[in-house]
This record gives C-alpha cells, structure tokens and sequence, in this order.
C-alpha cells in the first residue's frame, strides 16, 4: 500500500482528550498515550521545568494543588490565567501543552504526522474557536480543519452503520459543554440542520453541584463554609476545591453504577462522612437536567423537527452515561439512545475520518485499504453556524441600534453575504464597523466580537454614502470580514480582530514557554 | 508561609502590608516578591471553579500589590514610606484570611487558635473590613440579581445573554414564563412546541 499516513483527529475535552487515526485497514481507531490509555485527562501539572500532562497530573490535584490545572476547555477565550515562572500563560497555552503530549504520544505510534482535525464544541463562539485553532498550532499541529464535535461524533456513527437515509440527532454532553445538532443522512451525505447547546454545562456542572452539597453538609455538621476567607485560609481552600472536586467527579460515577456512595471530606482538621443516595443526587440536579430538556427542544423545532422525527438518537461524551440523563433523553424522544459509537472516543474517530478526508480533498493518496479510501473520498459534510452574526447599525438618523445579521444562525458552512449600509454624518474620515454575535435584535445582549475600520477618509466626504460589508464564514467557523467604502474604494478585511487580549496574547513568552519546555 | 503566619498585623491609616500578606520582609528582593505573587496568582487559577468570588478578590489584591511593589523602585519607595507612616501594620483586605475561625458566626477576635493573640483593635477592623467587603458584595448582587459571567467572572445585567468581556454565555436567573405539559404536565418553557421532558407536542 502506498500513500501517505493518514492525519490524526484531536478530541480536546474539557475532562479529558483523544486521539484517533484511520488504520491501514480503514478503520478510525483511538492511539493509546505512552501511559497505555485511549483516554488522557486534560490536565496539566506544573513540575520545575516540565510539565506532566494526563493521568499522574490530575492525580497531583490532591498533593500539589496549586500547581496543577484542569478544566481549561471551560476558559478558553476568557481572561483567565496561570501563572508560572514569570510566564502569564491562558486557556490556550494549556491547552497547547495538552496538545503536544497528545501529539508526542501519537507520534510515537503514527510515525512522524503533524497534521490533524480538531474538533471543538459545536456551540464555541467564534473567539473559543479561534483560540483552540492558535493552541493546537503553537504545539506543532498543522491544523487541516476545525469541527464540531457532535458533526464528527454522527460522522463516526455513519461511518459504521451506513444508512442511506436516515434522519438523526445528537446529543453531546462532555465534561464541560453540551451540543445537539439535528442532522440527515444520505448516503455518503451528512448535512447538518440544525445545532445549538451550552458552551458552559457539562459533567463538570454536576460535580459542582456535588461540591457544593459537601460544603453545605460540611457547613451544617461543622459549622465551617469553607468557602468563607475567614474560616479557611487561601492555600487550605485551594487544597479543599481540588481535592473535593475529585471526590466529586468518584461520587457522581459511582452514583451512575450504584444506588448511594460514600463521601469522606476533610477540612480545617475536621473530617466528615457523607452519604448520598441516587434519588438525591437527581433531585439536586433537577436545574440541569430541565436546561438540558429546554435546549435540545429548542434545537429540535428552530430546525422544524419534532422529537419523534428522528430515526436515531446518538448519545456521545461520558456525561450521558449518567442513568438520569439517559432517561430523560429516552423520554424526550420516545426511544433508547443509541451508544454504538462508543460515547467517549466516537467524536476522535469521527474526526480522524473528517482529517483523513481532508487530506484526499487536497489530493494526497492514503496508505489505506482501497474500499475505505474510495468511501472516504466520497463523504461529504455540511456543517452549520451555531450563532447568527452581523454588525450593529442604527435604525435611521438618531434611531436605536440594533444587530443587523448578516448571517443566521444554522446557516450551512462555508458562506458569504454582503450588505450595503450608509454611513450617517458628512466629514467622517474613519468607519467603524462593529461586528456583533448574538440572537436578539439588542446589541446590548450580543457579544461584541470585533471591529473592522476603514482609516483615512476625506475630510469632505458627505453623508449618507455607501458601505458594503461583507461577511464570510469558513467551514471552520471562522469568520471573515470586510468592509468597502464604495466612494474610495478603500477596502479592508481583517479576520476579525477580537477586541482585548488576543492579538497580545500571540506575542509573548507564553507562546516560546509552550514551544520550548518539556512535556510529558 | 501564608499570610495567617503574621499575626501582627494592626489596623492602620488604610495601607495595606502587602509583605505581611506575602510572608515576605519590606526589603525583600524583586524575585521573592515576583515568586511569592506568582503563588498567589496560582491559588486564584485554582479555585476559579469553586469560589469564583475569592478567586477574583486574590486577582484585584494582586493587582494593587503589582501597583505598590513591582511599579519600580520608586513606587516601591513611596509605598513603603506609606506604610512606615501609617505606622502601625495593617490588616490585609478580606481576600488574604487572617485567622482561622471554628465557629463561623464569631467574630476572628475570640475565635483565633491559640499562640496568637491578636489586640481587639485588629480584630474589629478585620471584621469591619470583611463586613465592608460582605455588603459590598450583596449590594453588586442586589444590582444584579447574582451573577457573574461563568468563564471570566465579570459582572453582567441580567438581561444579557453573554459575557460582554469574554463572550461567554450568561445563566439569567431570570424566570422563565413557564406553562404546563398537556401529557405529563412537566413544567415547561410557555413558548415550547414540544414538552422538554416527554417529548409531547405542547400546542
């Protein structure tokens, strides 16, 4: 067999991370991590001049707290950060570090790849997006495409099963983000209809509900809220957050297996022992479990689906395995999930599949069998936007602003519209177009995304003169976007300049820490 | 280490002793002042997730010592004539806990471990810095209705649907009209077309 080795898929989970290849055979199939596991916790453990990534890190949550990071995915975009060395790193940089030991692993059994398809949540914003494409890049990776995770998952699914027609929907739930995507299958087709979700609710939030049962149990037998500054100190806490989350996470898995677990807590020198019970937990994650119910519903009909319309139900992320959001999936739908795709791993198959069939689009012969390479070649996927972008203009002379949207939400990727507006005031010699993303007609409830300026302008120049605007959306999810003044000509585009930290953020040392330091 | 290790600590004319909250000495090196900042700074990465309120409070402490200690040589100077003249040490912001309290409703004063004994006068102001603090953070919540953008903990009105600062999406606690399911009378979103829980056309 001749041909190139096929490219990796990257599944970078909030709680952990995979990643797969399509063998020789054809066959999309997880690399095992130089620890022997299909799975690698993302976390990271910050020891002198190396960093640990995987298992043994997320096992120094209980010894070196402060030291050790987990839950990245969650601040990707934000301003959060970790400090270390005299280096400021973000979400990204971490993420990067989770990146290479996945790639240094991968590479150990894939021979010398770099290239790979990352997935991400499919309802990360365009600034989430952005900053996970930049953090697989600075790790060495030569990103072929971005996708989302639930499209990726349903590509492994068809992959195995081959419908030829069939109308499907899945239901995502990781560690720390939650996707349903409605979507077809025809034959080699997939096409999306329809995607939404919660880039902030996951397995995590579970936990956190479980933690914040311990402190209040702890509360009532001790008398100690251990989140009050005056009862623990910050190291003590610190401690605290990370060793109860762990028990936690152990709660909430047993509870998926057993009827009741045990809890031991420690704090402040006082110990507790805790029993919760199954009922209990579901009664305390009741919130959850109904936002969950009111997305997918809500997925479902902006997409003109009913709930019974779907010949499949994938369940995918290890959040599903939970028997209450099992059941509750069941009722919503009326049928069993389906979890043939195995929850964990089928989003770094799909994605593996998507990888490899990016680099046949661009003309490179895979070392695979003949039969999985010729359906590889022929699959084809269309993916949706997730939110709906557009500038914000203003209704009239001294009108109200409000959101233009030049591109709706679930519009099929890759896409372009252009708009002509008028600019309002004579002798303006800068346009600021500001770029909103959001649903409702209020800018003021739209994230303000970015901008685009054309400078320079004449000092004579009337108003009420033309604008075109033009936004273009890759298959990444990615957005682009110019601006033209029609008068001059003067034209700019600019792959959306973020407002704040991001342009800085590239720069700096944290970039060079991620390249150079040594990770395991 | 810590800053509980200094029980010293006095009220004074509102200058704080950063070197207390450090553990440092006031002629400490730039590099011990860097390091031991840096530690901080890792304290309030870690508990983000589960006490975003105190993770932040360590964030704004941090950037007022970065402002007093590490603006140069002469900022540094002027803070430390600050703190000689403010001549009593001082007691550090809520964020930097002092004393250790057993029972949470007393006041640190009477409930501080045995060995150190802090005067009275830091006991109150303690208290009434943590109280200033306390009201500070109810009157924010009052204004609204309590929440903080779940990424990047920055404060939004209810109305907003995401984080103006990181874009994130905001959980309102806003109520939701609500109507009842037709099958299984769940309680569900009024505009719903299907029953979030059993799947039911809710038309």
């Amino acid at each position: 067999m001749n041909g190139a080795i096929p490219a990796l898929g990257l599944d970078l989970g909030t709680t952990f991370s995979v990643v797969a290849q399509v063998s020789r055979g054809g066959v999309p199939t997880s690399l095992p991590n130089s620890e022997g596991s299909p799975t690698t916790p993302s976390v990271a453990l910050f020891d002198g001049d190396q960093v640990i990534v995987g298992a043994i890190a997320r096992e120094a949550l209980a010894t070196d707290p402060e030291y050790v990071v987990q839950l990245v995915k969650r601040r990707m975009g934000s301003e959060w950060i970790f400090e270390y060395h005299g280096v400021t790193l973000h979400a990204e940089h971490v993420t990067a570090l989770i990146v290479k030991k996945l790639l240094q692993d991968a590479q150990m059994l894939a021979g010398a790849v770099n290239q790979a398809a990352v997935t991400v949540p499919a309802y990360f914003n365009d600034t989430m997006r952005a900053a996970t494409r930049y953090a697989a890049e600075i790790a060495g990776v030569q990103v072929l495409g971005l996708l989302s995770e639930p499209t990726a998952a349903a590509i492994a699914f068809g992959y195995d099963n081959r419908p030829e027609e069939l109308q499907g929907i899945v239901v995502d739930l990781g560690g720390g983000t939650f996707d349903v995507t409605v979507l077809e299958f025809d034959h080699q087709d997939l096409i999306v209809k329809g995607t939404g979700g919660d880039a902030y609710l996951g397995g995590a939030n579970f936990d956190k509900i479980l933690f914040d049962h311990f402190v209040a149990q702890f509360d009532k037998q001790h008398g100690i809220d251990v989140r009050d500054p005056d009862a623990l100190t910050v190291e003590d806490f610190t401690q605290v957050s990370q060793d109860w989350l762990l028990r936690a996470d152990r709660a909430k898995h047993d509870l998926s297996a057993r009827e009741r677990t045990f809890v031991q807590l420690q704090a402040a020198g006082l110990s507790t022992r805790l029993e919760v019970t199954r009922p209990e937990f579901e009664k305390m994650s009741a919130v959850l479990l109904d936002e969950l119910g009111e997305k997918i519903v809500d997925v479902v009909s902006t997409a003109g689906y009913a709930p019974s319309d779907f010949g499949v139900v994938l369940a995918v992320g290890g959040a599903t395995r939970m028997p209450m959001v099992k059941e509750r999936i069941r009722s919503l739908f009326g049928t069993e999930p389906d979890t043939s795709v195995r929850p964990d791993e089928a989003v770094a198959l799909g994605a593996a599949l998507f990888a490899a069939r990016c680099q046949m689009e661009e003309g490179v012969g895979l070392m695979i069998e003949p039969d999985a390479h010729e359906y590889i070649e022929n699959m084809s996927v269309t993916d949706v936007s997730a939110h709906s972008l557009g500038v914000s203009v203003f209704e009239g002379a001294g009108g109200r602003r409000r959101l233009e949207v030049l591109l709706g939400r679930n519009t099929p990727l890759p896409d372009e519209r252009s708009q002509t507006f008028y600019t309002m005031h004579a002798g303006d010699t800068q346009i600021v177009v500001p770029i909103l993303e959001g649903e409702g007609p209020d800018p003021d409830h739209c994230v303000r995304i970015g901008k685009v300026v054309i400078e320079g302008l004449p000092p004579d120049r009337p108003a009420h003169r033309p604008v075109t605007v033009t936004m273009f959306y890759d298959r990444d999810g990615i957005l682009k976007v110019s601006a033209l003044d029609e008068d001059s000509g003067k034209s700019v585009s600019t792959v959306v300049e973020r407002t704040g930290e991001t342009t800085a953020r590239g720069s700096d040392a944290a970039a060079e820490f991620v390249k150079t330091v040594k990770v395991r | 280490m810590g800053p509980d290790s200094t029980p010293n600590q006095r009220t004074g004319e509102n200058v704080q002793d950063w070197y207390a909250v450090l553990g440092l000495s006031p002629n400490a090196e730039l590099k011990d002042i860097d390091a031991a900042i840096e530690q901080k700074s890792r304290q309030a990465s870690a508990i983000a997730n589960t006490s975003p309120d105190r993770s932040q409070q360590i964030r704004d402490m941090i950037r007022a010592i970065r402002a007093d200690l590490l603006s140069g040589a002469e900022k540094r100077q002027e803070y430390n004539e600050r703190l000689t003249r403010s001549r009593q040490p001082v007691t550090p912001p809520p964020p930097p806990p002092t004393i250790r309290s057993v029972e949470p409703m007393q006041r640190p004063a009477s409930a501080a471990p045995a060995g150190s004994s802090p005067a009275p006068l830091a006991a109150t102001a303690n208290a009434a810095a943590s109280e200033v603090g306390r009201m500070a953070s109810r009157f924010r919540q009052f204004l609204q209705t309590g929440w903080t953008c779940p990424s990047c903990h920055a404060e939004g009105m209810p109305e907003d649907k995401f984080c103006k600062k990181c874009g994130a999406t905001m959980k309102t606690e806003t109520v939701k009209s609500t109507t009842q399911c037709p099958k299984c009378s769940a309680e569900i979103g009024a505009n719903n077309k299907f029953c979030s829980r059993c799947g039911a056309s809710a038309l």
